[in-house]
């Protein structure tokens, strides 16, 4: 589908669709490939920033989503969107981070991890940013297998199928994670929420 | 509720947060319709897993840093002129050990030539003085 024959594009025609961005950045135009990362950059973020919360590693997770997608533009077919193939990239490089973070020691996952001594006691003193702040604590306080179905089915709002196929599993195993995962963040986050949550 | 009640109300719970996902058959759907019905606990699961649904949903952070594009071309630059530089040196290193190679072939050579010019020497090991001698050996040769 992106084969290098393909005509560059003509600097006379409007704005530039994935595939002529893909074909111009194969021929060198770095402007080409910064277009796509400002057109991807929030996808790959809410993917990053989900699986790791908002830190350093996930600047330096969603560079690196870029990097691996620039060193890969020649292989690069098209059976899946750009989209996609970047957030297998990331979803890939986020699941690696935690393993990382694991095998060192940090944020070891347990069941009592279920707990949520780090995440503020807020009862009562809701506002739009420190529910957004307990949710991302609550998503990171999930087991990595039950966060990535979360992420890429409710934040990055993926299909079940296409979340089976980004994570390479099937989509009995999608779909039981999912339950499973939504479960467990009310677990968490009924006692911050309160009455009104549920 | 005794157990064979909650046992079939977890499974109806499980369906409901399927219904969400995935494609429930006829059957499935008409269970599930007949629950909530019923149940007004369900209703409130309901509700619940939807509002949650929307809360996560809300609840992500789709940028990073200002200057992110920026951020990662600078890399992919760096990039590339390292691997760039390890390029020349690679060329470099080929360039330089091609001379020394082809200096050290024709001398090989040249020994190999002059050494069966003196005559008597028939094998390959003698003619490039690679028989098993001792160094006192080696120093009393004469060369040319």
């Amino acid at each position: 589908m992106f084969s290098k024959d393909i005509t560059p594009w003509n600097p006379g025609s409007q704005k530039l669709n994935d595939h002529e961005l893909i074909i111009n950045a194969r021929n060198g135009d770095n402007d080409a490939f910064k277009e796509l990362i400002k057109k991807y950059e929030q996808q790959v973020a809410a993917t990053v920033i989900g699986m790791l919360g908002y830190c350093t590693e996930a600047e330096d997770i969603g560079q690196e989503t870029f990097i691996r997608f620039y060193k890969s533009l020649h292989k690069f077919r098209g059976e899946a969107g750009v989209g996609t193939y970047l957030t297998r990239i990331a979803i890939n490089l986020s699941l690696n981070e935690l393993k990382r973070r694991k095998r060192q020691g940090k944020y070891y996952f347990t069941k009592s991890d279920d707990k949520i001594e780090d995440i503020p006691d807020t009862k009562g003193t809701f506002n739009q940013n420190n529910i957004k702040e307990i949710v991302q604590k609550a998503i990171q306080r999930l087991e990595p297998k039950f966060r990535a179905v979360v992420v890429l089915r409710l934040i990055d709002g993926y299909s079940s199928r296409e979340t089976a196929q980004i994570l390479n599993m099937p989509i009995g195993t999608v779909l039981s994670r999912l339950a499973r995962g939504q479960m467990k963040l009310k677990a968490i986050l009924k006692p911050l929420m309160g009455e009104s949550y549920g | 509720m005794d157990k064979k009640g909650k046992d079939m109300y977890k499974k109806i719970v499980k369906l409901l947060y399927r219904s969400f996902d995935d494609d429930l058959n006829q059957k499935e759907k008409k269970q599930l319709a007949e629950a909530l019905k019923n149940s007004e606990e369900l209703r409130q699961e309901k509700e619940q897993i939807l509002a949650q649904r929307q809360v996560v949903s809300k609840s992500a952070t789709r940028s990073f840093k200002p200057f992110f594009a920026e951020r990662v071309m600078s890399r992919i630059k760096t990039l590339g002129e390292k691997e760039s530089s390890v390029d020349v040196f690679y060329e470099s290193f080929k360039a330089v050990f091609r001379h020394v190679a082809i200096a050290g072939a024709v001398i090989l050579l040249a020994l190999f030539i002059y050494n069966l010019g003196i005559g008597e020497i028939l094998s390959a090991e003698e003619a490039f003085y690679a028989v098993d001698v001792t160094m006192e050996e080696v120093l009393q040769l004469p060369l040319f």
